[in-house]
């Protein structure tokens, strides 16, 4: 705590060796939320860029209070949804319907994927979903909060995320299977 | 399973998640900070720019005040005064105007001739200049007339007494030769023929006394939109001594009129006398100039004074081994890095001095500094275009240079009020604006830009003799000038000590 309070301290004195040593410690973690988020590792870096350059703009409101690791990832998260908002290939998918609520699935299959590879499926779903399940299942935010951040209604995220969730609930045990099957024939 | 098992799952997959960026990321990222930071900085200065410039202007204009008062005194000082040569902005600055007064006076002058009174004297002009020889009489006037006491005042009627003759003979020749009268200063006589040895005795009290004379000048009360040949002033002499002005020449007739009720009976000033008394302070204020000046010479990288001779490396050689470097730039088995060699430089700007004391004066500006050092390297790579890298080597000359903007602060003490010789010294604050400066990389034996390496503040010592060069307006001070830069000019921890240093010819003009 003591050594990010003296790295922040030197980055907002403007020192050049303080700044690039914050980015390096927490860009490669960074980076992993930008790509939930975006469908391409080009997109994810644009994002990681435009965060970065909002954190050391905002470091002097950072107030010391919780970890700076989650002060700057909400930073990419609000970062990596003004992008999809921005961007015309993700806005599309990004309107989101009111439907009727989608009773969420009391599955809870045991996840046997690798980061990547689950970071990867997370990626194949539909933005507007992808978006929901990203702030509510890994971010922990709650409906109504969700509902704020993207201007829907709660009922409306819970929906989405009901779908998003037994999409990749289903993918996940298609891959289970197949990895099974390739297993089996393998041996 | 308990519920949310999922949810955990992947949140605890997911923060494992993690990636390199590319280098161009940070790139980015630097280039923006530092286009922020520049952003910043022209808003922090922008302000001060402006007031600089404010202040600029605001002296210049106050300079020619200054001038034009001066005007007004050296012709209140017994300068011949014609329409001609008095400037309109000293007339209208030294005028006294009291419409009601010259009214007065106006409907009273045809009764004064006539009767031709013992308490008045007249001034006749001619239609053509009235106005301006009102004026310029009451300016005269106003000097003279507290000059006198109660005693001299008797003397004065005793030999206005004298004069009457001579007023009258005058006049005449006043109203048959209205002509001559364009000329005030030749005009305004008034009752010259009178007692000369009094007269003298006044004219000696008069210089002697000068400050008094300050202190109690009563401006005049003159009609400046009469009608011309409608302006003739009355003076009455029981109130008001009168005194003849010494520079007049000719036995023309001149009216001196002035309330002698203000001077005498009334010690406090009036407004009038208030006017011209500031008009005096001004005078007195300390000399403002402004100019631009330039520099031309040699600047350096080294190791404080003690280096000051010899040149440093481009590298840290605290770094490295001695068995790391190899001074041969063919020799490729190690590394090598040049040396950093003197290199042009010149400085230019405006500046504004103001003298504090005697032979001393204080100027500050704004500076554009150029500065340059050497270096010797190998080709270009190209394989990097985002990014300038040379190779080490000598078969180019790199020059490395840094641009400043400066703010200086100098005390210029002159050898004597006669003397040509002054030297200055002072302090100077200055912003990088830019560098393409080369750093080197030990490890990967290139040159590359990185200009986070450099402080982008400096603080720097000047100093400097000047020989002054005055031509009828134009005022030049040519002279050696010197600037060492107090602060590192390289990150400290980089390079250790490194500071620039300037030496060379500087030029002021001063307009």
């Amino acid at each position: 705590m003591t050594e990010n309070n003296k790295l922040i301290r030197d980055c907002l004195h403007g020192k050049p060796a303080a700044q690039r040593a914050l980015y390096e410690q927490y860009a490669p973690v960074m980076l992993g939320v930008c790509y939930r988020y975006t469908k391409s590792m080009n997109d994810a870096e644009d994002v990681l860029q435009e965060a970065f350059v909002k954190v050391f703009k905002y470091l002097k409101q950072y107030e010391g209070k919780g970890e700076l690791g989650a002060w700057i990832r909400r930073i990419m998260v609000t970062t990596a949804i003004n992008y999809l908002k921005r961007h015309s290939r993700y806005q599309s998918d990004l309107s989101f319907n009111d439907v009727n609520l989608h009773p969420v699935s009391s599955e809870n299959p045991i996840v046997k994927s690798d980061a990547r590879d689950l970071a990867d499926l997370i990626r194949q779903l539909p933005p507007g979903y992808q978006t929901i399940f990203n702030l509510h299942a890994v971010e922990g935010y709650t409906h109504v909060e969700i509902g704020k951040i993207l201007g829907i209604n709660e009922g409306t995220s819970r929906s989405q995320y009901a779908r998003a969730r037994a999409l990749l609930i289903s993918w996940l045990e298609k891959q289970s299977v197949t990895q099974k099957k390739t297993n089996y024939a393998g041996k | 399973m308990p519920e949310n098992e999922f949810e955990k799952q992947v949140q605890q997959k997911m923060n494992e998640l993690q990636f390199v960026p590319s280098a161009v990321v940070w790139s980015e990222v630097e280039k923006q900070i530092a286009e922020r930071k520049k952003h910043r900085l022209i808003f922090i200065w922008l302000p001060f720019l402006l007031l600089l410039l404010a202040g600029s202007v605001w002296l210049y204009h106050s300079g020619s005040a200054i001038k034009t008062n001066k005007q007004i005194i050296f012709a209140e000082k017994n300068t011949p005064l014609t329409t001609e040569n008095k400037k309109p902005e000293a007339i209208e600055s030294s005028k006294p105007v009291s419409k009601t007064e010259t009214k007065k006076s106006s409907a009273n002058l045809a009764t004064v001739i006539k009767k031709n009174t013992k308490k008045e004297k007249i001034l006749l002009s001619s239609k053509e200049n009235i106005k301006t020889s009102a004026e310029t009489i009451a300016t005269i006037t106003v000097h003279k007339k507290n000059i006198l006491s109660q005693s001299h005042f008797k003397e004065q009627v005793a030999i206005n007494k004298n004069n009457e003759n001579s007023y009258n003979k005058s006049r005449t020749a006043i109203n048959k030769n209205s002509s001559r009268s364009n000329h005030i200063s030749n005009n305004t006589l008034a009752l010259r023929k009178a007692d000369d040895k009094k007269t003298d005795k006044l004219q000696k009290e008069f210089d002697a006394d000068e400050d008094a004379k300050i202190e109690n000048i009563t401006a005049s009360k003159i009609d400046n939109d009469k009608p011309a040949g409608s302006v003739l002033q009355d003076i009455k002499l029981a109130d008001e001594p009168v005194v003849n002005d010494s520079a007049t020449a000719d036995n023309k007739p001149y009216i001196v009129k002035a309330d002698v009720k203000d001077s005498v009976n009334n010690k406090s000033k009036p407004d009038s006398t208030k006017a011209i008394t500031k008009t005096k302070s001004v005078a007195k204020k300390k000399k403002i100039e402004w100019g631009i000046n330039f520099d031309a010479g040699v600047s350096k990288i080294f190791n404080g004074f003690s280096g000051l001779l010899s040149s440093v490396p481009s590298y840290d050689p605290r770094s490295y081994t001695a068995s790391q470097l190899n001074n041969s730039p063919t020799a490729g088995t190690v590394m090598y890095a040049s040396e950093v060699k003197s290199g042009f430089a010149f400085a230019a700007g405006i500046f504004v001095s103001k003298d504090v004391r005697q032979n001393l004066k204080l100027m500050t500006g704004l500076n554009y500094n150029y500065f340059s050092t050497g270096l010797q390297t190998g080709s270009k790579i190209d394989s990097n275009k985002s990014a300038v890298q040379y190779r080490t080597g000598n078969s180019t000359k790199y020059i490395n240079q840094f641009h400043f903007i400066e703010v200086p602060l100098i005390a210029e003490k002159q050898f004597g009020s006669a003397s040509h010789f002054s030297v200055d010294a002072g302090l100077a604050f200055s912003i990088l604006a830019g560098s393409n400066t080369l750093q080197y990389d030990g490890q990967r034996n290139i040159y590359y830009v990185d200009n986070s390496r450099i402080n982008k503040t400096q603080w720097s010592l000047l100093g400097g003799f000047n020989y002054r060069v005055s031509q009828k307006k134009l005022k030049v001070e040519i002279g050696p000038q010197i600037n060492y830069n107090l602060s590192n000019i390289f990150q400290k921890q980089l390079y250790g000590s490194r500071h620039l240093f300037f030496a060379g010819i500087g030029t002021k003009i001063f307009f």
